[in-house]
């Protein structure tokens, strides 16, 4: 009965949210999204690449924050009042990631969907789940969750240097 | 007015399942957890009918019985005993401590309830 | 469950819940008494404690239709039943049967609460147990049994369950089985034991009332308008019909003397005992979280304020009262290695016992979690290591067997545990020799606790033998790191051919701890006011580089490493950690607080250099130094 549901669902579209980041822009699932925040200075933490901006307090939890526009060298990155911060909720964390715009939120049906090139773009393809059509408009489908919790992200804990042997 | 059953057990998911049984059927429950704390709730208020377990710590149902039976105010009301053991001497101990009546654990809830209504008209 | 049982008590998961915490706790228990029956002279009061919980169990098993619960439970049960009426001798034997089918027990627990994915085999704790009730009592009885008329088929794999589990107790014959609503099953069955637990048995599968054992010649129950009232499940002692007449005649005689007797039995409400009640852990953990905001709201009003006012010492006040909510006593912990040792001592051939005290003292209940792992490794390390075989130690003239002492006690804001052993003790020439092996810079001279700090360092063992049980001591550098990342310390002490004795220190609370703040080039960041020795201003000219090694700070008689975390900073605060110090130069002393301690891991990831994050009084989040790895990193020694 799940699956049956699960296939209507499918079948009327999947809700995007969909952002600017240089010249591309990006969709990711709607589910994934938790809030969209204006700029405020984080807390810089030293030894962590630049691209991690530091970690803000979001009603007394915290939050770090990743700024994709450095991580994919795509833009200027520009703090101001018009930028925007998505905070997003996966794999059990709360994340920050500054976009340059927001666009809208948009619903694909599966027909508007083709698979992802084998080549190209500023994503590891192996983050890109496809491209969706509206209008004239190309979005470019993104698995935001396996891109955030990935290795060269450097948001989630790396293997011990020291080895613990079990007792 | 509904009718009150205290129910004595000192394993909390079979309490709780008793008292779901008959709450079920419109009755007002209330609990305790051995038979010291269900002497000093029946002491407090009487209840129409009582459902205890037999092995509990500090003070075990058939003792429970006893005591209850010493009571004025509990000499008509229905005392039972449900437990998983069904000895034939234990039961003999219930009914010379005053039981109503021994029912056996896992039980029927439905032949519970029927009980429960024989016992409360 | 079964279909009648659900359909009165809905769905049960609800229960399910509940039967699983109970359980655990019941098991605990029977565990903490087995461990403490002393076969020579069994306690009747844990007999019947052990009795109690595992009938508990099984009863509650048995409401919820777990049949393979019920049972491991029931035959436990006979054991225990036997043994606490003298009926049967308690000797280790039982003890450690029942100690194995306890551990099976647990293990369906688990299965059945998800976390175990295998269905654990009962089948050996079962034969053991009944093997050991049954090794030279009744003769085998023959029953023949009748189940019906059934209301509803029964489901074939409970079926085939109950005719195998009564084929291992006994034998099975002339089965006529017509599984079908309406339909009976009849067969004979010979076996040792009671009517009654045969009766239990098949009860898994029937309704109780549906089960008929005697002769097979029983006729079937003619259909009644009123449910019968004396069948095998309940026994009246009195009819209903008799029970209202009398109970009428007597409300009619005498009201009044009834209200009167009412009247003087009201005794005073009790008291009530020392009452507890359960809270769901996310309560208590949303509480405590309101409260350290309730914290930095009032270090947020006094900073506006510019004064310090009432609302501080309610805010204290209730922060302690909070914090105290959250305290467990340390027996949570302790309570597993009677059985540890035991087992590990039996394993390894020697002969050990563990002494605890202190279990009462109580510590925060995140601190509980994450202390356990870092003790097990102390006492298996000293079980393993620590403790000698019994024929060495007889010629050392010491007892055979080995004793394990471990204590807490709280001082102050910490608590204090201590694991010691009364084996061989640490060797010192052993471990020079491996720290030169490993060059590292040591003096020949050292002073003791030094030498012991080496055996911290990562993969250092001086451990001849490598055991599976603690590995190659590769151990206790993760012990300390746990225990630092805790903010505690662990200490070594060792007497040669007396033993050795490790303790650790852990503040009492991890939530909420007093902190001071620094400025370092126009951030903020905190230090625990625990590590804080001191702090003053710094000339340019105090600091003496030392070739190599960076600058070091005269302190009165010793030279600090200096710890540069602003670039031109004038201000040191001198820190300490695990035995040593370290001066940290910042560019401001700000202030003194308490802030509340909030994990970086949690959304992000641990951070070197950085402990934990807080929330200050404007809002932004300001880290937490890790004070022990800012010592470290400066420490007087450094591989070559």
């Amino acid at each position: 009965m799940e699956t049956a549901m699960k296939d209507t669902v499918e079948a009327q579209g999947r809700e995007f949210l969909t952002f600017r980041l240089g010249a591309e822009e990006y969709a990711i699932e709607i589910l994934k999204v938790q809030e969209i925040r204006g700029w405020e200075n984080p807390t810089a933490i030293a030894n962590t690449p630049a691209f991690i901006k530091g970690v803000i307090n979001l009603r007394g939890i915290i939050v770090p924050i990743v700024d994709l526009r450095l991580k994919f060298s795509l833009s200027e990155a520009r703090y101001d009042e018009f930028t925007v911060v998505i905070i997003l909720s996966v794999a059990r964390r709360v994340l920050g990631i500054v976009v340059d715009a927001v666009s809208d939120v948009t619903t694909l049906a599966p027909q508007q969907i083709r698979p992802a090139p084998e080549f190209g773009g500023a994503l590891d393809t192996r983050f890109i789940t496809g491209l969706g059509t509206v209008g004239s408009r190309m979005l470019i489908l993104t698995d935001i969750e396996r891109l955030m919790t990935s290795r060269d992200m450097q948001l989630t804990e790396t293997q011990h240097t020291e080895e613990e042997v079990q007792s | 007015m509904s009718h009150s059953i205290l129910v004595v057990d000192d394993t909390r998911s079979m309490r709780k399942m008793v008292a779901t049984v008959l709450q079920s059927a419109g009755y007002q429950v209330e609990e305790a957890a051995d038979g010291a704390e269900a002497l000093d709730k029946a002491r407090g208020r009487v209840f129409d009918l009582v459902v205890t377990d037999h092995n509990m710590p500090r003070m075990d149902g058939v003792t429970l019985v006893r005591a209850l039976r010493g009571l004025a105010e509990y000499d008509d009301v229905a005392l039972i005993v449900l437990s998983t053991e069904t000895g034939a001497e234990l039961k003999a101990k219930g009914r010379d401590a005053g039981a109503t009546g021994w029912m056996a654990k896992p039980f029927d809830p439905t032949k519970m309830l029927d009980i429960v209504r024989q016992f409360l008209s | 469950m079964s279909a009648v049982a659900a359909k009165v008590l809905g769905d049960a998961s609800a229960f399910h819940a509940i039967f699983f915490e109970e359980a655990d706790e019941h098991l605990a228990s029977v565990e903490s008494l087995l461990l403490r029956l002393d076969p020579g002279a069994p306690d009747a009061e844990a007999m019947n404690g052990i009795f109690r919980a595992v009938h508990s169990i099984k009863g509650s098993a048995g409401m919820l239709g777990f049949a393979e619960i019920v049972s491991l439970t029931h035959v436990f049960e006979n054991l225990l039943d036997l043994l606490r009426k003298g009926e049967r001798p308690l000797t280790r034997a039982e003890v450690d049967a029942m100690l194995r089918a306890g551990d099976v027990v647990k293990s369906q627990i688990a299965h059945r609460r998800g976390t175990l994915a295998q269905t654990p085999d009962r089948s050996a704790a079962e034969a053991e147990l009944r093997a050991l009730a049954t090794a030279a009592t009744a003769a085998p009885r023959e029953f023949q049994v009748r189940l019906g008329p059934l209301a509803q088929p029964i489901a074939d794999a409970e079926l085939e369950t109950m005719l195998c589990g009564l084929a291992e107790m006994g034998q099975v014959s002339g089965q006529e089985i017509n599984n079908i609503a309406g339909g009976e099953i009849r067969f004979r069955v010979t076996l040792a034991g009671a009517e009654a637990d045969l009766r239990s048995v098949l009860s898994l599968v029937v309704e109780p009332s549906l089960v008929h054992i005697g002769d097979a010649a029983v006729a079937e129950p003619a259909p009644q308008a009123t449910p019968p009232v004396n069948d095998e499940s309940v026994d009246l002692f009195e009819a209903p019909a008799a029970f209202r007449a009398r109970r009428g005649a007597e409300r009619r005689q005498s009201p009044g003397r009834r209200e009167g007797e009412r009247a003087a039995n009201a005794a005073p409400a009790a008291q009530g005992e020392a009452g507890s009640i359960r809270v769901s852990v996310e309560k208590i953990d949303r509480l405590v979280n309101l409260v350290g905001e309730l914290v930095i709201t009032e270090a947020m009003l006094a900073q506006r304020l510019g004064v310090q006012t009432e609302l501080a010492r309610h805010t204290r006040e209730l922060q302690e009262a909070v914090m105290a909510i959250r305290m467990v006593p340390i027996s949570a912990v302790f309570s597993r290695f009677p059985r540890l040792v035991r087992e590990l001592s039996q394993r390894l051939g020697k002969q050990a016992e563990i002494r605890l005290s202190g279990e009462s003292t109580e510590l925060d209940r995140g601190l509980i979690e994450r202390i356990t792992d870092p003790l097990t490794h102390l006492v298996r390390n000293a079980v393993d290591h620590g403790l000698e075989q019994p024929e060495e130690r007889a010629a050392r003239g010491k007892p055979r067997g080995g004793e394990i002492f471990l204590t807490a006690s709280q001082r102050g804001g910490s608590i204090i545990i201590e694991v010691r052993d009364d084996g061989r003790g640490l060797d010192r020439q052993k471990i020079l020799a491996r720290a030169a092996e490993r060059r590292m810079a040591i003096a020949p001279d050292a002073p003791d606790h030094e030498v012991w700090q080496l055996t911290f360092e990562p993969g250092f063992s001086t451990a001849e033998t490598v055991t599976d049980v603690s590995g190659r001591g590769v151990g206790m550098d993760v012990v300390r790191r746990n225990i630092q990342q805790l903010g505690g310390t662990v200490e070594l002490a060792s007497s040669a051919g007396a033993g050795t004795s490790v303790t650790v220190r852990v503040p009492l609370t991890l939530a909420i701890i007093e902190a001071m703040t620094v400025g370092v080039d126009g951030e903020t960041y905190v230090l625990p006011l625990a590590s804080v020795v001191e702090s003053r201003r710094v000339g340019a000219g105090e600091l003496h580089g030392v070739a190599g090694q960076g600058a070091t700070l005269r302190v009165r008689d010793e030279y600090l490493p200096v710890r540069r975390l602003a670039a031109n900073g004038e201000i040191a605060v001198i820190v300490e950690a695990d035995g040593g110090r370290a001066a940290l130069m910042v560019d401001a002393l700000i202030g003194q607080q308490q802030v509340v301690v909030k994990s970086l891991e949690t959304n992000f990831r641990r951070i070197p250099g950085i402990s934990a994050a807080t929330i200050m009084g404007d809002g932004k989040v300001a880290l937490i130094l890790d004070v022990p790895q800012l010592v470290k990193e400066n420490a007087a020694w450094k591989p070559q």
